[in-house]
């Protein structure tokens, strides 16, 4: 039999080599990459659990960079990114983060996401001015790729409400507002989406699904106008 | 005599560890328990249960000094097959003082065995689920045995099992025999079909009940028809003092189930059942950047000067546009090579480094063309290359990108607006980019090399370095080579030579895993070409693999919307040195016996298939190759396999030449079985890598092919039209 020493001196060869080949082949090394990959995620993840945690960017801060930025959360996660403009066609805007993940709005009603992994490929959603009137009813549905890269297609029934004016504070600044809540329920289970309507149907901050498993992305626009 | 199959038997598996380890995230899925024949079922007993369609498995299962290790697959919602590898421990425990028993030479007995099984009827209101299912089945018989079970739910989280067995599920407590006698297992090589024994002999029954304590724990008891009458009764390697087995399960995660037992009445036992589910990826969907998004044209109307075709006039415009393709591309792992055009269409021929999904590397294409292109270009042409091949042709129309990026239908809509057909021929002002080539890439980086089943060991491994490197002359003609060395691992404790009567072109692997080091894998140089018409066509010629060298030539014919192609391949290689270097080896005869000799001769031969392919819609893919293989004889392989869209294939094949069973040794003919996870399914980020395996129970030399890289099949069937539909979807990722 295979002693156990030699099996792992050679394990431990493989993780020495795993972090040290090279070459300019990417595919060749797609498997040390991948092991890398995961040694240095365990690490970084070490290291970021040790770490204070990084100071919230001040308004100060968003203003320099000198253009539109939403700042987005993703509270499943604890992931939080900002958002700057991207492109603007046939009425929809798509803004884009420094880690290549994107959130396409029409009229600031959320329709597709990128760069995330389980992406709202394309969705059928209500107009901004549906959702600002507060009230009835109207379809909703989703199209995800599973991990057979299938399409799916989600459906929910939504019932809309007002729940009347609130101030908000978007990172420093406060806004008078309108929540208008969005109550989703489908064969998929059920979600609800909040919006904070300024000056009529400005969506000056939403909570909106992504995806069941990680619930929704808060959107908070920040800065409009550099 | 059992030791008989004990005789030299390998396999080859290349480096498919981390893929299979990397399966950490959900399986969300309500799947029955397996046994410690991994198979669903009991303890020691099946039941008639499936595991959900598409599922793998592998188990590793410990009592007294039984090992069986088993890797399951849910072929089709209603069969399942295994394939297993078998240790017993203290063999020669009964040995003393009996002279009626066999001498072993070993004190483990190791054996290798497949299963199949199937439902024929599925659980219903008042019907149990029933299956019918054959252990052991091409085997050298010791675990051989049949059995039909019938399962059923009786609430509560509680199921029963009772069934009838035959051969060692027979073994205890019959009931008589009901179909006559059982042939005596007649051994010889191993590895045939035992049909003469198949519900023959006497039948007992066996029983078990199985209860769902709580989410994650089960508790499990039975009844067991199985004697071990050569473990227990001759060899004495433990005690059967009872044919009562008691469990429990603990289901750790999704994926990983833990049990212990206690068997027999004398005997503790564990075990750990992994489940995978290829069919999706753990972590879902695949993560990627964003694509750019569409930029669409103004209207004709309101800037007519946009649309004007005359920018086709201007000098230099080609390779301004490939550059601007390229500055979009290149960061997406896509490359334009060459690009035509007139007014209106314009065609690109692009490499893909990244996409496993053919439908995402068209989609960014698309995108980059949409935002690249004058506004005169309604229609784009996007030729994916392979191998510098151009494999299919995906003709698309730009006002379809501009419309329906965000609109809800689009995976169907812009799916109806494409046609893929053969790539056809290149258009007007059709040019290459000249900085393309010649172009060098090179990695240096670790290997592994596995044998498995070799006698003394189940396991043994090399590491190392391989130092691999392409030189591209130019569209599809390639010097590649690779080279390495070793730096630890057991490979070079050969086994004990065995005398077959055919050249050792397989069989003496352990030599060249021994003897070359550091060794030179490969070093050739090939020529792939679209020769027109849907026929594709390979030229290689140098050292074609670790033990051949020599020229290669195949052609293909693959329409790109038919589900079938057929293909022909000639080759004439010479077997070369085991120390890995530039020379041939040399062989002579003795007494009927093929050895190394450095006075011999150089063994050379002509070796060639016809082959046929078809894949079925579901997934299931059928290759069929007739020829001659490398030692000379002529027969034909069935290769089956089960294809997922991600690009998971599990698959089996058998070879059966001319050879007799004599002469081809354990195992009587050549089969085994294929895996191929791509590595996208566990990392969940793009990459067209894959890791192969082939797993043969005994690796001889009837029934061998050369192992040549580049052939033509697999390299351009993943453009072709059900490869593009299977993962359509990815096109608007």
């Amino acid at each position: 039999m295979t002693s156990p020493r030699i099996c792992l001196t050679g394990a431990m060869l493989m993780a020495a080599i795993a972090l040290s080949a090279c070459g300019n082949d990417q595919n060749a090394n797609a498997g040390t990459n991948m092991a890398k990959g995961v040694f240095q995620g365990l690490a970084a993840a070490r290291k970021a659990k040790n770490a204070p945690p990084a100071p919230p960017l001040t308004r100060a801060d968003l203003a320099a960079f000198n253009q539109p930025i939403i700042k987005g959360e993703i509270a499943s996660t604890g992931l939080t990114t900002y958002f700057v403009p991207s492109s603007d066609s046939n009425g929809v805007q798509t803004w884009r983060s420094a880690a290549n993940e994107s959130v396409s709005f029409r009229n600031g009603v959320l329709i597709a996401t990128r760069g995330f992994g389980p992406d709202i490929m394309q969705s059928s959603a209500p107009s901004a001015a549906t959702l600002a009137s507060g009230a009835g009813s109207h379809d909703r549905s989703y199209f995800y790729l599973d991990g057979a890269d299938q399409t799916q297609r989600i459906d929910y029934r939504c019932v809309l409400s007002n729940l009347g004016a609130e101030t908000i504070t978007v990172v420093e600044r406060q806004h008078s507002t309108r929540h208008v809540q969005e109550q989703c329920s489908g064969k998929r289970g059920n979600f609800t989406n909040d919006y904070w309507f300024e000056n009529g149907n400005f969506v000056r901050k939403s909570n909106e699904l992504l995806v069941s498993e990680w619930g929704g992305i808060t959107f908070s626009r920040v800065i409009d106008k550099p | 005599m059992l030791f008989h199959t004990l005789i030299r038997s390998r396999a080859f598996v290349a480096t498919s560890i981390l893929a299979l380890v990397s399966a950490s995230a959900t399986v969300a899925q309500e799947r029955p328990s397996l046994n410690l024949y991994g198979a669903s079922g009991l303890i020691d007993m099946p039941s008639a249960e499936m595991q959900p369609d598409g599922f793998l498995t592998v188990s590793s299962a410990h009592f007294g000094p039984v090992s069986r290790t088993t890797l399951s697959f849910q072929v089709s919602p209603r069969m399942s097959a295994s394939f297993r590898y078998l240790g017993i421990r203290k063999w020669k425990d009964g040995e003393a003082g009996d002279p009626s028993i066999p001498t072993s030479l070993f004190d483990i007995y190791y054996d290798r065995s497949f299963d199949l099984r199937y439902q024929v009827m599925r659980e219903r209101d008042y019907m149990p689920a029933v299956t019918i299912g054959f252990q052991d089945f091409v085997g050298t018989g010791i675990l051989s045995g049949e059995y039909i079970a019938a399962t059923k739910n009786v609430g509560n989280g509680v199921k029963v099992t009772g069934g009838l067995g035959w051969g060692r599920l027979g073994s205890y407590g019959d009931i008589g025999t009901p179909f006559g006698e059982r042939d005596k297992i007649d051994i010889g090589e191993g590895g045939k079909f035992n049909f003469g024994q198949w519900f023959r002999g006497p039948a007992a029954p066996f029983a078990g009940v199985e209860w769902q304590a709580t989410d994650k724990l089960a508790l499990k008891a039975e009844y067991s028809s199985d004697a071990y009458p050569v473990e227990a009764g001759v060899r004495k390697t433990f005690d059967r003092k009872s044919p009562l087995n008691f469990g429990v399960e603990y289901r750790a995660y999704d994926t990983l189930t833990v049990g212990g037992y206690y068997m027999y009445g004398s005997e503790v036992g564990i075990g750990l059942h992994f489940a995978m589910n290829p069919k999706q990826r753990p972590m879902g969907s695949i993560k990627d950047t964003a694509p750019a998004t569409i930029k669409p044209r103004p209207s004709r109307a309101s800037d007519p000067e946009a649309w004007s075709p005359e920018w086709i006039t201007q000098e230099g415009v080609g390779p301004l546009l490939i550059s601007n393709l390229n500055k979009r591309l290149l960061p997406d792992g896509l490359e334009v090579e060459a690009l035509g055009f007139t007014g209106s269409v314009a065609q690109v021929r692009v490499r893909n480094n990244r996409y496993d999904a053919s439908a995402q590397a068209v989609g960014r294409v698309a995108r980059a063309m949409a935002n690249v292109m004058p506004a005169s270009v309604e229609t784009f042409e996007i030729v994916p290359l392979s191998q510098g091949m151009p494999a299919s042709k995906v003709t698309l129309r730009r006002s379809d990108l501009e419309r329906l990026e965000f609109s809800p239908n689009a995976v169907a809509e812009m799916r109806n607006g494409i046609s893929i057909t053969n790539p056809g021929r290149p258009i007007a002002g059709f040019a290459f980019d000249p900085d393309r080539y010649p172009r060098f890439t090179w990695a240096l980086g670790p290997y592994n090399r596995i044998r498995l089943f070799d006698q003394r060991a189940p396991f043994k491994m090399d590491v190392g370095l391989r130092l691999s490197a392409n030189y591209e002359l130019g569209h599809g003609f390639v010097l590649s080579g690779a080279a390495t060395k070793k730096l630890a691992g057991n490979l070079d404790d050969a086994p004990p030579d065995i005398a077959t009567g055919l050249q050792p072109v397989r069989s003496d692997v352990d030599i060249y895993d021994s003897k070359a080091d550091p060794a030179l894998e490969s070093l050739m140089i090939s020529k792939y070409a679209y020769l027109g018409n849907d026929v594709y066509g390979r030229v290689s010629a140098g050292y074609l693999e670790r033990m051949f060298g020599g020229v290669s030539a195949e052609v293909l014919y693959k329409p790109v919307d038919r589900r079938w192609a057929i293909g022909a391949e000639m080759n004439y290689v010479a077997q070369r040195s085991v120390n890995g270097g530039f020379g041939l080896a040399k062989y002579s005869e003795v007494n009927g016996e093929t050895q190394l000799d450095p006075a011999g001769d150089v063994y050379k031969v002509a070796t060639g298939h016809i082959s046929g392919y078809y894949s079925f819609p579901q997934g299931y893919n059928v290759q069929v190759d007739v020829g001659r293989y490398l030692a000379g004889d002529v027969g034909a392989t069935l290769s089956l396999d089960r294809e997922f869209q991600n690009g998971w294939r599990v698959g089996a094949f058998a070879t059966k030449t001319n050879v007799s069973e004599a002469d081809f040794g354990s195992g009587s003919f050549d089969k085994g079985i294929t895996l191929e996870i791509p590595f996208a399914w566990g990392t969940g980020e793009p990459s067209r890598k894959t890791a192969k395996s082939t797993i043969r129970p005994f690796g001889r030399d009837g029934g061998a092919r050369l192992e040549v890289d580049g052939r033509l099949y697999d390299t351009v069937r993943s453009y072709d039209q059900s490869n593009l539909d299977g993962q359509w979807g990815r096109f608007w990722k």
